[in-house]
């Protein structure tokens, strides 16, 4: 009975101790947070293998089912695939007209330079294991230039930012998580403010005070001022605006532009690439444009 | 030592697994904490310093793979196996059912816990609720089945069993 006794005493006396141990951990990764990386880049590089094997028989099974199965009634999607490739080409060069305006356009409009995302395409391998947290893995790291900080961005607007890199894999911090937050402002009325995670599919726009006029759908892009994220990327769209009395500020909700929970590639921006335009081509733009007016 | 090794295996393995599964497209608030069960199983098997340790090594591994703060896993963990160990003496899983009755407690009791150590989860939602139970469902339903390979593999590492009786032989 003493042997039990003496057994649970140390049971809790080690615990206590232990517990002592995390809350002081956490206070001091809170404070630094590059302590918390320090065991997150081991820990990637044995547990990602894992998530690349899954993800690849994942793409298997779907080529397989791609492959095979949907070869019923190929016959008819090849002719329906035929019509839709002319379509597409009629709308390729349409869109490639309006890209040439567009450049035109910017040049006239005295823009001296034209940037551009440099970056690292990566594949999403894992999710974020305790379902806590809003992350996820992507199959780059250190050895393909990725480091900590860095923007990470989809198509479809901003996804998140990298926290911890291992040589081959990094972490992804969505916008969505507590933890996150972006300097933004909206698109029309240049209010701006700061995107913060709530954990769930959508973030809170911060600190916008209650005279500052935000409307539903407003677009959310990023501002630049946090010096992670390039200026004038979509974030979302204002999607709740409650102003509530006895506060100076509004809350706003903003649903993120990106589908977070389908999210297979994404973008590591690396930096940001800068082609200027030369005197030479904007004037002369300048007179092809002075011609075309005369001519009307 | 060879203890050590499975128990990190284990951890591992259950990190991983519960990455995959977010990224299989299951909804955060179903994926199952493979690693609370492992906890559990720790505190009736090995009731003793070197479970305590352990549910706080693989607390800490938790954390890490979260890449933002470390600790509040293994803080929550570690409660959660005390706990259990304190009572292990009370309670018994040697049924399917309260083994889920007990891992349904576990999980719930490490969420909030891991909420109460620092983490900003906005506790006043209705998320919230969904998420603690949601998990703590999926787990318990899911414990069962660990606990039975659980059992097996420790006591093959153990040589004999060794551990507190009765109490996880029958799972």
């Amino acid at each position: 009975m003493s042997t039990g006794v003496s057994e649970r005493k140390k049971i809790a006396a080690l615990s206590f101790g232990l517990l002592c141990c995390s809350l002081l951990l956490t206070a001091y990764s809170a404070r630094h947070p590059s302590f918390a990386r320090i065991g997150t880049s081991t820990l990637f590089e044995i547990v990602a293998p894992l998530h690349t094997a899954v993800d690849f028989a994942e793409d298997s099974t779907r080529s397989v089912w791609s492959g095979y199965f949907r070869l019923v009634g190929v016959a008819s999607d090849n002719e329906k695939l035929r019509a839709r490739i002319s379509e597409l080409d009629g709308e390729r060069g349409l869109l490639e007209e309006f890209k040439r305006e567009n450049d035109r356009l910017r040049a006239l409009l005295d823009l001296n330079s034209v940037s551009q995302l440099r970056g690292v395409a990566a594949n999403v391998i894992g999710d974020e294991p305790s379902g806590w947290g809003q992350g996820v893995i992507v199959n780059k790291g250190g050895l393909m230039g990725v480091r900590v900080g860095m923007a990470v961005v989809h198509p479809k607007g901003v996804v998140g930012q990298v926290v911890a890199v291992s040589p081959n894999y990094s972490h992804v911090l969505l916008i969505t998580d507590h933890s996150s937050g972006v300097d933004v402002m909206t698109q029309d009325s240049r209010v701006r403010g700061v995107v913060e995670g709530v954990g769930a599919d959508h973030c809170e726009l911060r600190y916008v005070s209650k005279q500052t006029p935000v409307r539903l759908g407003d677009t959310v892009v990023t501002s630049g001022m946090d010096g992670v994220f390039p200026k004038g990327l979509i974030v979302g769209a204002v999607s709740k605006v409650a102003v509530e009395t006895g506060t100076l500020l509004q809350n706003i909700e903003v649903k993120v532009s990106v589908d977070l929970d389908k999210l297979e590639e994404v973008l590591i921006v690396t930096g940001e690439q800068h082609q200027p335009v030369k005197v030479e081509e904007t004037q002369s733009l300048v007179k092809s444009g002075k011609q075309g007016k005369r001519r009307e | 030592m060879a203890k050590a090794l499975v128990s990190l295996l284990y951890a591992l393995l259950a990190i991983a697994l519960q990455g995959i599964f977010g990224h299989l497209g299951l909804a955060d608030r179903f994926i199952p904490q493979f690693l609370v069960i492992f906890v559990v199983y720790l505190s009736f098997a090995e009731a003793n310093a070197f479970g305590c340790i352990m549910s706080f090594v693989v607390g800490l591994l938790l954390d890490f793979s979260s890449a933002v703060l470390v600790g509040p896993w293994a803080g929550s963990f570690v409660l959660v196996f005390c706990i259990l160990a304190l009572l292990s003496r009370r309670l018994f899983i040697d049924s399917v059912l309260a083994a889920m009755v007990i891992t349904f407690a576990s999980v719930a009791c490490a969420n909030v816990l891991f909420s109460l150590f620092g983490d900003e989860y906005p506790v006043l939602t209705w998320d919230y609720p969904q998420k603690v139970l949601g998990q703590a469902l999926s787990t318990a339903l899911v414990s069962p089945l660990i606990f039975g390979v659980l059992s097996r593999r420790w006591r093959r590492v153990s040589g004999a069993y060794a551990g507190r009786g009765n109490s996880v032989s029958a799972v």
